[in-house]
């Protein structure tokens, strides 16, 4: 079932920018598209009158825009992120989960809400950062770790790494159950909404951090695509074809545990996207790691955005956290292509 | 400029693999390796190619040792089929040929998409083209390997001797493309491709070969020269021991053929 890969681009276009104006638009707040046009208008310059603000201004600019454009971001990154790394493992069921990122950051962040005492004296924006920091350092230090264990004479092993990989998530995951069960309600509540994911947090400031790395990130996966095409042949023959493969691996690590650390410190781990819209696009326009790359990006953030939109609005005024939206759409996605294509997902 | 394998000994788990080897392929020659299962045969395609380092020993291209070699260089002077590639997703025919680009960057010339057609036709794969690779059959699939390593080669333009490492090329290809590979080596080894390749079909490396490295075990080597008609009889035992078999030698003036001699039971 291949499609012409521009009509699916022209596809996933006008379902982006559905979703964007959809996210815009709706929420506890309905917002008119009129209205949303002109207030982005002012936030270019272009507009009559600078000087007064609108509560729906507000609602736009410091809740929606940001939470979008992280959504965007993370959603393509973590899609991304997931098809290198399929690729890399050789494996269709790899996912950014798989390295330790997603699971290091979680002891992170569930540090630090454990030791908070410090944090409650400072602004929630600094101890927002503060958390995401510990998350992103703590994602690093684990993958790098798996890394470090799964080398030997210079040449990562992949399939090491993979079972370095389940190893470090079940260690972590006990962590996390200790600290956990030792929390007070008030912080067992916290770790809980942060083992969910939300995108609800996004600042400004949050997503020009991410936005550069992940985009840097991503920018340079991509250009490795032709490479990881010839690495699915197979290590002997990508050998062979003159790839230094030992360098590509390190390479492709060490940009998706970035990138992962990045995403998951600020919004928590949001699963099932890094796995199944590699596999969807793969589905669509074939295993092609150069169109498939961008197509993932874009699926990414279709998907996350679109799931954020059913998470803020699916029980106004509360939220759903976006894990379980993802999730919930994601795992009976996923088994139906496995049904519906299993003889090209598992070839 | 010699592809040469000098003292080469590989052990792997405790157990000695290759035992001071020495093995030299002249640009345009046909060098084939025979032996019996296990003898170190595939080792040997692997140190060539520079994928394995050997214990002991150096392989070097001309007066360069191979690990000198920058790796994309190295990729434009030898190619390299393996006995079995573990492609993961389902790429097309044509792009896993256009993989043998890889050393030459990006090029997406007129010239570099004839080359592909032509091989394309040449290993009789047009209709298959784009087919997913995974779909095809094993000969198939060693088809479109052998077409790939060979667009690797076809790519370097220059006047330097280039080198065709087969392992086992042949194990399962009809006897049409059995023939077809045997008269397009002869046509590359013309070029001056110098080629080493593993067969367990004796009568095709007489036919093909310019020198036989045979592995009776891993300690006993033995090159024979043509002419073979002349060479081969002298071996016999040699062949008999490395194959645990009795062997007929059947001479046709100036063809030599073997057979294997099948003893009725009683």
């Amino acid at each position: 079932m291949k499609i012409n890969k521009k009509k699916l681009l022209l596809a996933f276009s006008i379902l982006l920018i559905a979703s964007l104006i959809a996210n815009l638009s709706i929420g506890a707040v309905k917002i008119e598209i009129n209205e949303i046009m002109s207030i982005l208008a002012k936030n270019i310059g272009v507009a009559k009158d600078p000087l007064t603000i609108t509560p729906n201004e507000v609602v736009l600019n410091s809740i929606r825009l940001p939470r979008i454009l992280m959504g965007l971001i993370v959603g393509g990154s973590l899609a991304v992120c997931g098809c290198c790394l399929q690729a890399l493992f050789r494996n269709p069921l790899a996912d950014p989960g798989l390295i330790g990122v997603s699971a290091g950051a979680s002891l992170g962040a569930v540090i630090g809400i454990y030791f908070n005492t410090f944090l409650m004296k400072i602004s929630s924006l600094q101890a927002s950062l503060t958390i995401s920091f510990l998350a992103f350092i703590f994602g690093m230090v684990i993958s790098l770790l798996i890394f470090k264990i799964s080398t030997k004479d210079g040449k990562p092993s992949v399939a090491k790494m993979l079972l370095c990989g389940i190893a470090a998530n079940s260690l972590v995951g006990a962590i996390i159950a200790f600290f956990t069960y030792m929390s007070s309600d008030a912080k067992l509540r916290s770790i809980a909404m942060w083992g969910m994911g939300n995108l609800g947090e996004s600042t400004w400031e949050k997503i020009i951090i991410c936005s550069v790395i992940c985009i840097a990130c991503c920018i340079m996966l991509s250009k490795q695509a032709k490479l990881l095409n010839i690495f699915l042949l197979g290590e002997s023959e990508a050998f062979n074809l003159g790839i230094k493969i030992e360098n590509l691996k390190k390479k492709i690590i060490i940009l998706t545990s970035l990138c992962v650390a990045v995403c998951v410190s600020f919004v928590g781990p949001i699963g099932f996207i890094g796995l199944v819209v590699p596999h969807a696009v793969r589905i669509l326009i074939g295993p092609n790691l150069k169109s498939l790359i961008p197509f993932c990006f874009i699926l990414g953030s279709i998907l996350l955005t679109s799931a954020d939109l059913v998470s803020r609005t699916i029980s106004i005024p509360s939220e759903i956290p976006i894990g379980i939206i993802t999730s919930i759409i994601g795992a009976p996605v996923f088994v139906y292509l496995l049904i519906r294509e299993q003889d090209k997902v598992f070839q | 400029m010699t592809y040469q394998a000098k003292n080469i000994s590989f052990s792997y788990a405790g157990k000695k693999i290759l035992n001071k080897t020495s093995v030299e392929i002249q640009p345009g020659e046909i060098v084939t390796i025979l032996g019996p299962n296990g003898c170190g045969k595939t080792t040997l395609i692997k140190i060539l190619s520079s994928e394995i380092k050997p214990d002991k020993g150096d392989v070097s291209i001309g007066s360069k040792k191979i690990n000198e070699i920058k790796s994309e260089k190295l990729a434009r002077i030898r190619s390299v089929v393996s006995q079995k590639t573990n492609l993961t997703f389902g790429f097309s025919v044509r792009e896993v040929i256009e993989m043998g680009m890889n050393p030459y960057g990006q090029k997406t010339t007129k010239e570099y998409s004839e080359d592909i057609d032509n091989i394309l036709k040449e290993y009789e794969l047009e209709k298959f083209k784009n087919k997913n690779y995974l779909k095809l059959s094993a000969g198939e699939q060693q088809r479109v390997n052998i077409a790939r390593s060979i667009v690797q080669l076809n790519q370097n333009n220059t006047n330097q001797p280039k080198y065709l490492l087969m392992d086992e090329p042949t194990s399962s290809l009809d006897i049409h493309f059995q023939i077809k590979l045997a008269k397009n080596l002869k046509k590359l080894s013309n070029k001056n491709v110098g080629i080493a390749l593993v067969l367990h079909d004796i009568n095709m490396a007489l036919s093909l070969s310019d020198r036989i490295v045979l592995f009776s075990s891993k300690e006993t080597i033995k090159f024979l020269d043509k002419p073979f008609e002349k060479n081969l009889p002298g071996s016999l035992d040699m062949l008999e021991q490395a194959f645990k078999s009795k062997f007929e030698i059947i001479s046709n003036q100036e063809k030599i053929f073997v057979t294997p001699f099948f003893q009725k039971e009683n």
